[in-house]
């Protein structure tokens, strides 16, 4: 029973409107092959779950020191810290919290419990001719629970959407095609040495599947993270217009400008700090990202972000 | 502000706005002299009543403002206003003494009116005045003929302030050295003295006449009077010339300014709160939009001032456009408007056994409760309190029966607080007078045709609102019971009782127990739908009763002043400590809701949406930035749609983000625009007491 497949998931988001058409419900899947400096889902990245602590709910009530058998809740000049290495997420912490500060992120879930929960919001896709999307994460390292979890929804009618980072062997794609009504493939750098250096892996791979949806006439939207300082360049804008031009059936371009929530989230998690260039990069202002857009457009890219600043009335 | 709607405000407009809103009106308003008195006339309380509005009238400052077009204000204020009590009489003393006073029914019809405009703009003073005298002549009940003296006086009232504006016009105007003026006021003349017996004849005799009665009907019954269905009662005097249009434009600009004239009142919390409503059902059931609905909405657009506040009656058939055009306000921070749902509230109205005619015409008052227009006073027959109650259900019901056992003594409670609360408000009608209201009754049928006042059975529909309050304490305290008591045994009903009594202290383990129990807003049924099935319980309990006369009682859900009935709320099961803010209305408690806008709107819309007769309500927080371009609109507006389908009652969007409340702070001159939903009411946020500010910003969540 594919309803029984069971998957480890971090995050049902309903009322999603950034990731696909209409309102959706995105599905967050744990695990990813990329290692993105700049990530803005960092609990996506480990397959396991994780610890999740938020420094400005404790209300330093002590209980979770009691109730750690680890001993890996201690104090750093005064303050409530976590021994991240002595922790063994069992969640026993969590439980007494007094402000819902700890939590555990990241559960296994089936086919079946998803789909019902997705299906709750069937009238709002009805309405926004929206549905379900599968993110991350890189939701094609569990492509078994994927490939149930899009029959069961297209069995349901919903409109399916994966966003992917690309970087997964062929035949997955291979596997998940079939109930597929748009792909968001995020590229993230057009040059191979940088792309290795920003995510830890060549963008080899992830060219090469580009170029095979685009074939097996998948509908895809391309999603380029741009960050400041990193892939904001000429040439990586002039590359991605070689890279339209050669797929003519190409949705079209999003630019996702660079958003400093990532940064948080790496407290939470206790997970390696950012670099140095990204801790001391602020979110681009409206007026740079529109340059960005410009830039891309004027080189023939099919920029489908509405221009910010443009249809907001201002007060 | 910028002006960039579709038609410019005119100069004159943006002049009487920025005056209005600094307001320099206010230097006309005296406290009301104390020799002004009309308590020793030989005559009823509802002829005093009437002489007093009279007596105002005669004597009340009165001044036109320049540029302006519609003219009166309201210029008294109570002479002991030391406390900011907005409950004093603002009419002169028509009391004979203290022992009339206190064997009157004050609350029965003195607050949350909704004057029957159609009624007064269609016939005009002078008819009505003369359709009271002659039913007065053919009545021989001395009672009735009372009222009916009332009525004609009250009448006679309105046109001698009228005549002292014509007079005042006319001084003006053979003042001025602008010709233009001198023509403008010239023609207030005529107007006021043409409306002191007639009928109006165009758009700017009818705002006219609306705005006069409106202000006098404030002074006669004290504060929270709402101008129903606004565009309906305006369309005929539309005019379908565009180039009239545009002055028809700057006439209303004129009237909805006028319409704030009372806003620094009460420590700056509109005690007007002035409800209009807009488009919906006609009586016989087709779509109500007009050319004036969309005057009002793009005035709203352009003045955004705290009143009026519109609220927009969609149903199955209403214009695409109408929706679209209320989303895309409401993102631009118009927070004023709320959207009712017909397709809920007229069958709700229509399975209340009203007709359906009737049920189609509804308006709402100043906390959005429904009302006929011209036909009711559905406010209020009092409130049942389901958390208090739920308290008292605990300390009555052993530890050791179960969850019907515990379940049904609280229903039994609900139960015999309703019939005793319409138990009381029957023998009210019978013991005691109501406040006689003479004005307000010359607008509404049938109190001519009766020959009484409306707050003593002259009404058409005499049926009267219940108020099921502190909603979302009472769901989620028994979604928490049910869970940790109930079904996991954590616990004992004791425990969590005396833990309730000590606020928590030293049971914190269960307060995070009772705490992470199923909440309301997450689409979660474990926590809907025993809160959904109270309501249901409630209602019918509430449907069961009738007044002496057969009238009905009317259920609706409301939880209006959340932090201030939070902070005289004792600790709850559901983990909330004593004095803590409630939410407004059906709004989960904050902090939470987790899933989202499409969550909560699932969670509310499990409620049998015929129980949702006199109100019912959803606010929600959005960060206009989220909402940005053509595809946040259409998927807001989607989610709206789909809110609507999925029959959901009343919905109040504040769209404003955290950073932007928290900087209004900072500097509240700057923010002096920045208009939000409180829970009936709209007001500046930088006016709003700071306990207000502090829950409005702990809502700001959602990310659209």
């Amino acid at each position: 029973m594919t309803g029984q497949l069971s998957g480890r998931i971090f995050d049902v988001q309903r009322f999603s409107i950034h990731d696909g058409p209409g309102i959706r419900t995105t599905v967050f899947l744990k695990g990813c092959p990329l290692r993105c400096q700049w990530c803005h889902n960092p609990e996506g990245i480990s397959p396991r779950q994780q610890l999740s602590f938020l420094q400005d709910k404790c209300v330093d009530c002590g209980f979770c020191f009691e109730a750690c058998p680890e001993g890996a809740h201690h104090r750093v000049n005064g303050q409530h810290a976590i021994d991240r290495q002595a922790c063994a997420v069992c969640g026993r912490c969590t439980e007494k919290c007094r402000s819902q500060g700890l939590e555990i992120v990241g559960r296994e879930a089936t086919v079946a419990e998803i789909i019902g929960e997705v299906l709750r919001d069937l009238p709002f896709y009805e309405t926004s001719d929206g549905g379900m999307t599968l993110s991350g994460g890189e939701p094609l390292l569990q492509v078994e629970f994927c490939a149930a979890l899009l029959q069961a929804g297209r069995e349901a009618g919903l409109h399916c959407v994966v966003e992917t980072c690309g970087h997964s062997p062929w035949e997955r794609y291979e596997r998940v095609l079939p109930w597929l009504d748009m792909v968001l493939f995020d590229l993230k750098e057009t040059d191979p040495d940088r792309h290795v250096r920003y995510t830890g892996v060549d963008n080899k791979l992830i060219l090469a599947n580009l170029y095979r949806l685009h074939e097996a006439g998948a509908t895809i939207l391309l999603r380029l993270p741009i960050v400041p300082g990193m892939n904001d360049r000429a040439a990586h804008f002039r590359a991605i217009a070689g890279i339209a031009g050669d797929l003519p059936d190409l949705l079209g371009v999003e630019v996702m400008p660079y958003h400093r929530l990532g940064l948080s989230k790496i407290q939470r998690f206790g997970l390696p700090e950012a670099s140095q260039h990204l801790q001391e990069t602020e979110t681009p202002d409206a007026a740079v990202v529109r340059g960005w857009i410009e830039t891309l457009s004027d080189f023939g890219v099919n920029v489908i972000n509405e221009l910010p600043g443009t249809t907001v009335r201002p007060e | 502000m910028t002006m960039t709607a579709e038609h410019p405000t005119t100069p004159r407009v943006q002049d009487l706005r920025e005056r209005m809103n600094g307001y320099e009106h206010a230097a006309h308003r005296i406290a009301r002299p104390a020799a002004w008195s009309v308590a020793s006339l030989d005559c009823s309380l509802a002829e005093r009543r009437a002489h007093a509005l009279h007596l105002a009238c005669e004597g009340m400052p009165i001044a036109i403002e320049p540029g302006e077009l519609i003219v009166g204000l309201r210029t008294l204020l109570p002479p002991t206003d030391q406390n900011g009590n907005i409950w004093q009489p603002l009419l002169p003393p028509f009391f004979r003494d203290d022992a009339e006073a206190e064997s009157i029914d004050k609350g029965r019809s003195t607050s949350h009116n909704v004057p029957g405009f159609g009624k007064l703009i269609r016939h005009g003073l002078g008819e009505l005045s003369s359709r009271a005298e002659t039913r007065k002549a053919a009545e021989t009940d001395p009672v009735k003929r009372e009222y009916l003296n009332s009525f004609t006086i009250s009448c006679e009232a309105v046109g001698v302030l009228l005549a002292r504006y014509a007079a005042l016009a006319d001084k003006l105007a053979g003042e001025t050295d602008d010709p233009l003026r001198r023509v403008e006021l010239e023609r207030i003349a005529g107007i006021c003295q043409h409306l002191t017996t007639g009928t109006p004849r165009d758009l700017h005799e009818a705002l006219q006449l609306y705005w006069s009665c409106w202000c006098l009907i404030v002074l006669e019954v004290g504060c929270l009077v709402s101008m129903g269905r606004l565009d309906q009662v305006l369309a005929p005097f539309w005019p379908s010339d565009p180039v009239e249009a545009d002055d028809a434009r700057e006439l209303l600009d004129c009237f909805i300014v006028k319409c704030n004239d009372q806003n620094e009142l009460w420590q700056g919390v509109s005690l007007i709160n002035n409800g209009v409503m807009l488009s919906g059902l006609t009586r016989d059931g087709a779509d109500a939009t007009n050319p004036v609905t969309w005057a009002v909405l793009d005035s709203l657009e352009r003045l955004n001032m705290p009143d009026p506040q519109p609220a927009v009656r969609l149903h199955d058939g209403s214009p695409p456009d109408l929706i679209r055009e209320v989303c895309r306000l409401w993102r631009m921070g118009r927070s004023q408007i709320a959207v009712f749902n017909d397709d809920v509230f007229v069958p709700a109205l229509k399975g209340a056994g009203l007709d359906p005619a009737d049920a189609r015409d509804y308006a709402i008052d100043a906390c959005q409760d429904v009302t006929i227009f011209g036909k009711s006073d559905f406010y209020l027959a009092g409130a049942v309190r389901l958390a208090d109650l739920l308290l008292q259900a605990m300390a009555a019901v052993p530890d050791d029966a179960d969850w019907e056992t515990f379940l049904s003594a609280y229903r039994r409670l609900v139960a015999d607080e309703i019939a005793a609360l319409c138990k009381r408000y029957s023998e009210n009608l019978q013991t005691r007078t109501g406040m006689p209201c003479p004005l307000l009754s010359v607008s509404l049928d049938d109190c001519i045709e009766s020959g009484l006042d409306l707050a003593n059975g002259g009404l058409a529909i005499r049926d009267k609102g219940v108020m099921l309050a502190q909603p979302v304490v009472m769901i989620n305290s028994l979604a928490a019971l049910r869970q940790v008591v109930y079904e996991d045994g954590a616990s004992s009903l004791g425990e969590v009782r005396l833990a309730c009594e000590a606020n928590w202290a030293g049971h914190e383990d269960l307060q995070r127990q009772m705490q992470a129990a199923p909440k309301w807003g997450n689409d979660d049924d474990d926590a809907d739908l025993p809160g959904a099935d109270m309501f249901r319980f409630a209602s019918e309990q509430i449907w069961k009763h009738r007044m002496p006369d057969g009238s009905r009682f009317l259920s609706g859900i409301h939880q209006a002043h959340h932090v201030t009935t939070g902070h005289g709320t004792a600790a709850t099961p559901d983990g909330r400590l004593e004095g803590q803010p409630m939410s407004p209305t059906l709004a989960p408690a904050n902090g939470t809701e987790t899933k989202g806008p499409t969550a909560v709107m699932r969670s509310v819309t499990k409620i049998d949406p015929m129980i949702v007769q006199w109100n019912s309500s959803l606010t929600m927080v959005f960060d206009p930035a989220s909402l940005g371009g053509d595809t946040g609109l259409m998927k807001f507006e989607a989610l709206v749609r789909t809110w609507l389908k999925l029959r959901g009652p009343q919905l109040q969007i504040n769209a404003v983000s955290g950073d932007m409340l928290r900087a209004a702070r900072q500097d509240p001159d700057r923010y002096r625009d920045l208009i939000v939903r409180v829970w009936g009411f709209c007001d500046r946020f930088v006016s709003l007491q700071p306990i207000y500010q502090d829950e409005l910003i702990a809502r700001t969540r959602h990310g659209l």
